[in-house]
């Protein structure tokens, strides 16, 4: 109860404005709940050297039982226990005692040593000792010597005045066993712990405490004759019952001067004064007032008084990061914390490796904050980290003698501007800095990738989020700037396959610009950039996943700027195309995308037939979604499991880098369009036509399916549409399907040039239908005049002669081109179709007269007619017997005679259909 | 318009029923259910006939058509049944006598259709199957024909084997799977009066599509389906092929085998021991399943009525086209078509 009071009044004296500022700090909150405390101190909470001391502690225990029972082989096995436990210890004692050996364990050691010698002098006693034990003696003996030479000094330190720190350390000990609050008030983890749980636990919680105190101190409340009966957890509510608690406890004196005390220091450590220290001295050992502080205070940092330098910021640091990935911690809190050790480290001027340090922790931690890997930061994290992590390379790139790498190991760390500054060579003078800038970047970038998947693709939170994409990009390029000043080849590597992540898909009109001649030649394009990143990979690499990643990201970057000849020559040189199944599969999702980009620009410059190979994979699976990762597909066979979908959907590409799926259909659709209506011309009547596309085929069926069609709606309807305009070699339908307003808003003006794009396409359309024509017509003609034809199919008279000369040439085309006349001649050399049908009818009947042929020669051949014949009575026997009842042999005669006509019979069957 | 084609019956078929005598009622409400529903190529109308049979002669006086129902549930048999109890509530005849069936270019053979009508043919001794051939009527010529299956083929159906030999014991082949029976269309006079009127009517140009001169298209069709037949038996007499050749192989090792025995057996004779037990032979070489021969059989069925019927068109289709090539003597510039029908005539 008096510590509810206590609280209450300190929060209360206080001006109202103070008051209100402390309630809309998160951190204010434990104020109010003090019923915690109990259960608190009961709590142990013991740091990493509480810990190890412990252990070390409960073995020298045993050892000294031991030594009294001279049970010499369990203290054997113990004394190596303590060497070990001590071994673990050591960089706790290094850190919190500066590499002093703790004194009782030295003492522990010149115990045992002098017992041990006293026993080894001990002639008669020794000979009285168990085999075993005397066996135990001499090898504890022998080590013991060994491991004394170590702390040599401290045991001398020790025999010189054992008593005196005997009961120094008894002190010592006593205190640390007796009070966690000590260590609590001295170890702000604790108080971190303390409050992170008060924190944690919600307000709510707050309210059965009130009624609570009503049952206890019902006097109080009755005089009052408050209408505090409404349990409202309102916070101004609870303002006013405070005031109420005031008035109450004001008449107690004590209680007074420890309020007071409590107010001054809540506003010492406010203002981030370090006057606690001294209260706290001040008021003794008042147990609970130290308890009650550590739940309310905000972390202080240090005492007031107490020196600022680089070990104790460290130390700080280390506890901060003790804590770090338990149950229980605040992360947001750890997160303040180290913000606020930064600027305390800036405030004393600590130099630039403790700001590293502090900056590389805090980025760490707000990395910690989300404690699941799939999901994404939110934004408030975000900019933060951004915020941090551009700072700190600015800090890194402001000065070159800074070194950070994962190679640093922690105990090589030189963060100490003392240290610095007392360097004398210069090659020396350095800071080292354990942590991995590019890693830290790496994990940015993978951050940055889920945020932008988390959000809406189509709201304004996602353009938002991508206006941060330019910060990731520049944060990338200062890495760049520090990590070339390093120049370890593996790490730019991988920040190179970074930066080109970043570009690969970005489209850069100077490019095309520069290459037209209208711009000036020297500003650097990003293809130029990527030209260059690419070749350091490409010499660079190591591991095999970097380089084809890369390779794969140059090809997408030409295909996208139109260098079809430059993509398509690296990608033949890669050879990935054999080995792109062992990849990892967001390699083989690049890979897809790239071919993608191939095709479509393939199909910019006219190469219709490699724009349709390089889509065909994709485009005919019908997966062509779930192929570039641009969304996950239904599937009807089997469902996923949630595993999986998260595996898949990790994978999904962000919005911004989408191929755009239907520019991508049609100009498959078109390029199938454009090779398969002559080819479907030219083989009508071949029996062994294959499809050269099946999706393509798929949609014609579709339409053909509708009883009726109408004007197409569709993109896919436009082309099937145009498909059966070309295949009548109606070409300026085609070409009206194709090309028109629709079909520009959703395909072709998506393109870069798209008029260069669409006289391309209109070109290969009049020359395809013009080639449709000739096959599916040319039975008609006797001759043609060329110039009928170019007008036709509006194309130039030489065009229309490359095409026909080229027909015949390939054999496509029974005709010849009669020069004088200009018209083409044709040779009747085809059939009909019900000539050609008639032919293969009668191939048939050929192969089929011959399977009976066969047939009947392996029946009547010397050998195997009779035997045949017996051989399936043979089998049949059984059932035989069973049916005919008791015919004997002479049956079996007769039938075989009778099978003998028959086949005579089959055999004339046979001849007189060969005949018909 | 009576279909007077008939087949010569084979010796020993039966004489149940010689001839199907078919009101004009049931002609034309097939003819409207099976344009209706059986004009596409992969459906095919069905319905069931009812009449009487009076001696030899079946009469069949009325039908209703199977309703087109994707519905699982749909109990078909019920629904005949009550179709049936319905038609003899209003005093039609309700005897089943058969079922009725649309077909595409006369291929309507399958061993389904054999199965069916076997059943039918089990339960009600005397039914028949019409088939209809609705593009046929669109060019001009009725083509309605009653099949029943040969007592032969319902033996083998009853044995329900149909390896090489089993068909051989029935004596059966190809030719003899089914007969069709003559087919008369009778109407009422009252009918007839009716349609003489009619026939006055009817104005002059209509009924001209007798001299449609479109052969190439039936022509090419007809080999379509002949072509797709005659690849099934290449098939088919290709496994048989495959299947002969086992056996010959299976017998041979048989042969050595028993040769090796016997030897061992005079051997151990000689030595005054006991013969080896006669192991069953089958054990050691299991017979290989004989492949039924029923598919290439109405296969060959099948393609023997396609050529009946192309034979049948191009004679029509050649007397056409002297018709009409007399009709254009003077322009004669029908050369290039008559050239092509008559190749493949």
């Amino acid at each position: 109860m008096s510590r509810f009071f206590g609280t209450a009044s300190d929060s209360d004296t206080e001006s109202d404005v103070s008051e209100e500022e402390v309630q809309q700090r998160p951190t204010a909150v434990p104020t109010y709940t003090f019923s915690d405390d109990e259960e608190e101190q009961k709590r142990i909470v013991r740091s990493a050297k509480e810990k190890r001391f412990e252990e070390l502690k409960d073995i020298i225990k045993l050892i000294k039982n031991y030594k009294k029972n001279k049970d010499l082989s369990k203290m054997l096995s113990s004394f190596e226990e303590l060497t070990k436990a001590y071994q673990k210890a050591l960089p706790v004692i290094a850190k919190e005692e500066k590499g002093v050996t703790p004194r009782f364990y030295i003492q522990c050691l010149v115990e045992v040593e002098t017992f041990l010698n006293e026993l080894w002098e001990d002639r008669d006693g020794r000979k009285n000792l168990s085999k075993n034990n005397s066996k135990s003696l001499s090898t504890l003996r022998q080590k013991m010597r060994k491991y004394v030479k170590d702390f040599e000094a401290d045991v001398a330190k020790f025999k010189e005045n054992p008593d005196e720190e005997e009961e120094d350390e008894e002190a010592e000990e006593k205190s640390e066993a007796e009070s966690d609050e000590e260590s609590e008030a001295e170890g702000p983890a604790a108080f971190r712990k303390s409050e992170s749980e008060t924190r944690t636990k919600p307000l709510p919680k707050v309210k059965p405490i009130a009624p609570e105190g009503d049952d206890s101190d019902d006097s109080y409340w009755d005089s009052d004759g408050e209408d505090e009966t409404s349990s409202s957890d309102d916070d101004s509510k609870y303002a006013n019952l405070k005031e109420k608690f005031l008035k109450v406890a004001g008449g107690d004196d004590d209680k007074k001067k420890e309020k007071k005390d409590r107010k001054d220091k809540e506003k010492a450590q406010r203002r981030k004064d370090r006057e606690e220290e001294e209260e706290l001295e001040m008021e003794g050992g008042d147990g609970w007032q130290v308890q009650g502080k550590a739940t309310q205070a905000k972390p202080k940092m240090f005492a007031k008084d107490a020196d600022i330098n680089t070990g104790v910021v460290l130390k700080k640091l280390f506890e901060i990061l003790a804590a770090r990935g338990k149950k229980g911690t605040d992360r947001r809190e750890q997160v303040e914390m180290l913000h606020e050790l930064y600027t305390v480290s800036e405030a004393n001027n600590l130099g630039i490796g403790i700001a590293v340090k502090v900056k590389f922790t805090i980025i760490s931690a707000i990395f910690d904050y989300n404690p699941k890997i799939c999901d994404a930061m939110k934004p408030e994290h975000w900019e933060k980290l951004l915020q941090c992590i551009a700072e700190l390379l600015d800090l890194l790139n402001s000065r070159t003698d800074i070194i950070m790498g994962e190679h640093v190991s922690e105990d090589h760390e030189k963060l100490d501007q003392a240290e610095y500054d007392a360097e004398q060579d210069p090659s020396r003078r350095f800071f080292s800095v354990r942590g991995c800038m590019l890693t830290t970047v790496e994990r940015m970038d993978e951050e940055f990738v889920k945020i932008l998947k988390e959000c809406d693709a189509h709201s304004n939170e996602y353009v938002e989020r991508l206006k941060d994409e330019t910060r990731v990009s520049a944060i990338i390029d200062s890495l760049q700037t520090y990590i070339e000043r390093q120049s370890l080849p593996s790490e730019l590597c991988r920040l190179y396959m970074r930066k080109i992540e970043h570009m690969y898909y970005k489209f850069d009109p100077n490019t095309i610009k520069q290459n037209n001649g209208e711009s000036n030649v020297e500003k650097d394009t990003t293809l130029a950039v990527m030209d260059r990143l690419c070749r350091y990979i490409y010499v660079n690499d190591k591991e095999e996943r970097i380089r084809p990643r890369a390779m794969l990201c140059h090809i997408y970057h030409y295909a996208l700027h139109d260098e079809w000849y430059k993509a398509r020559d690296l990608m033949l040189m890669s050879h990935l195309q054999e080995t792109v199944h062992l990849l990892d599969p967001s390699t083989q999702i690049l890979y897809n995308r790239t071919m993608v980009q191939l095709g479509l620009c393939a199909f910019r410059h006219g190469h219709i037939k490699e724009a349709h190979h390089a889509l065909l994979d994709i485009q005919s699976s019908g997966r062509a979604k779930e192929l570039l990762a641009q969304g996950l597909l239904l599937q009807r066979q089997h469902e996923r499991t949630s595993e999986q979908e998260k595996i898949e959907k990790q994978r999904q590409m962000p919005f911004h880098m989408h191929i755009n799926l239907e520019l991508l259909e049609c100009v498959y659709l078109v390029s199938a369009m454009l090779i398969e209506i002559p080819y479907m011309a030219a083989h009508e009547s071949d029996a062994r036509r294959r499809m050269i596309s099946k999706s393509f085929h798929h949609q014609l069926k579709v339409s053909e399916r509708q009883a009726v069609t109408g004007p197409p709606e569709s993109m896919r309807e436009h082309v099937v549409a145009a498909s059966k305009a070309m295949r009548n070699g109606l070409w300026k339908q085609a070409h009206n399907f194709i090309i028109n307003e629709k079909m520009n808003a959703k395909v072709w003006d998506l393109f870069y040039q798209a008029d260069r794009v669409r006289t391309m396409l209109v070109r290969k359309i009049q020359e395809e239908s013009l080639r449709t024509y000739l096959f599916t017509h040319s039975s008609v003609y006797d001759s043609l005049s060329m110039a009928t034809l170019s007008k036709m199919f509006d194309l130039e008279q030489p065009t229309v002669h490359a095409i026909i000369s080229k027909m015949v040439m390939n054999e496509e085309l029974m005709a010849s081109l009669d020069e004088p006349t200009q018209s083409v001649v044709m040779h009747r050399t085809e059939p009909s179709r019900l000539q050609s049908m008639s032919l293969q009818l009668a191939d048939k009947l050929a192969n089929l007269v011959d399977n009976n042929e066969r047939i009947l020669k392996i029946r009547q051949g010397p050998f195997g007619f009779s035997r045949g014949n017996q051989n399936v009575r043979f089998g049949d026997r059984p059932q035989y017997g069973n049916r005919q009842g008791q015919q004997g042999g002479g049956g079996n005669w007769q039938r075989r005679g009778g099978d003998n006509r028959d086949n005579r019979d089959n055999h004339r069957d046979n001849r007189d259909r060969h005949n018909n | 318009m009576a279909n007077r084609n008939r087949r010569a019956n084979a010796p020993d078929v039966d004489n149940t029923i010689d001839l199907v005598q078919v009101d004009g009622l049931v002609v034309a409400k097939i003819i409207k259910h099976c344009h209706e529903e059986g004009s596409s190529a992969v459906d095919v109308a069905q319905g069931v006939l009812l009449g009487l049979v009076a001696d030899t002669r079946l009469e069949v006086t009325n039908c209703f058509p199977f309703p087109k129902n994707l519905d699982e549930n749909f109990d078909e048999e019920d629904y005949q049944m009550e179709m049936m109890r319905h038609l003899r509530k209003v005093n039609v005849d309700h005897l089943h006598v058969g079922w009725y069936q649309s077909t595409q270019q006369g291929a309507f053979l399958s061993t389904q259709f054999l199965e069916s009508q076997f059943t039918y043919q089990t339960s009600i001794e005397e039914s028949v199957v019409l088939i209809y051939d609705p593009l046929k009527t669109k060019r001009g010529f009725l083509h309605l024909k009653a099949y029943r299956l040969t007592p032969q083929a319902v033996a083998l159906y009853k044995d329900n084997d149909f390896g090489a030999d089993a068909i051989k014991t029935h004596h059966l082949s190809f030719e003899s799977l089914y007969q069709e029976i003559r087919l008369v269309i009778h109407n009422s006079h009252l009918v007839n009066a009716l349609l003489c009127e009619l026939s006055e009517m009817v104005p002059s140009y209509e009924g001209s599509q007798y001299l449609d001169l479109g052969t190439a298209s039936v022509l090419e069709k007809h080999l379509r389906s002949l072509t797709d037949n005659v690849d099934e038996l290449l098939q088919d007499t290709n496994k048989f092929n495959i299947y002969q050749r086992q056996v010959v192989k299976q017998q041979q090792e048989k042969q050595k085998y028993i040769q090796k025995r016997n030897l061992e057996n005079t051997a151990r004779q000689a030595r005054g021991e006991a013969p080896l037990p006669d192991e069953d032979i089958t054990k050691v070489f299991k017979p290989i399943p004989v492949p039924p021969r029923l598919e290439p059989m109405v296969l060959s069925a099948q393609i023997a009525a396609h050529c009946q019927q192309v034979s049948l068109f191009c004679s029509q289709a050649l007397g056409k086209l002297f018709l009409s090539e007399a009709l254009q003597q003077p322009q004669s510039s029908q050369q290039t078509v008559l050239k092509g029908s008559s190749k493949t005539a």
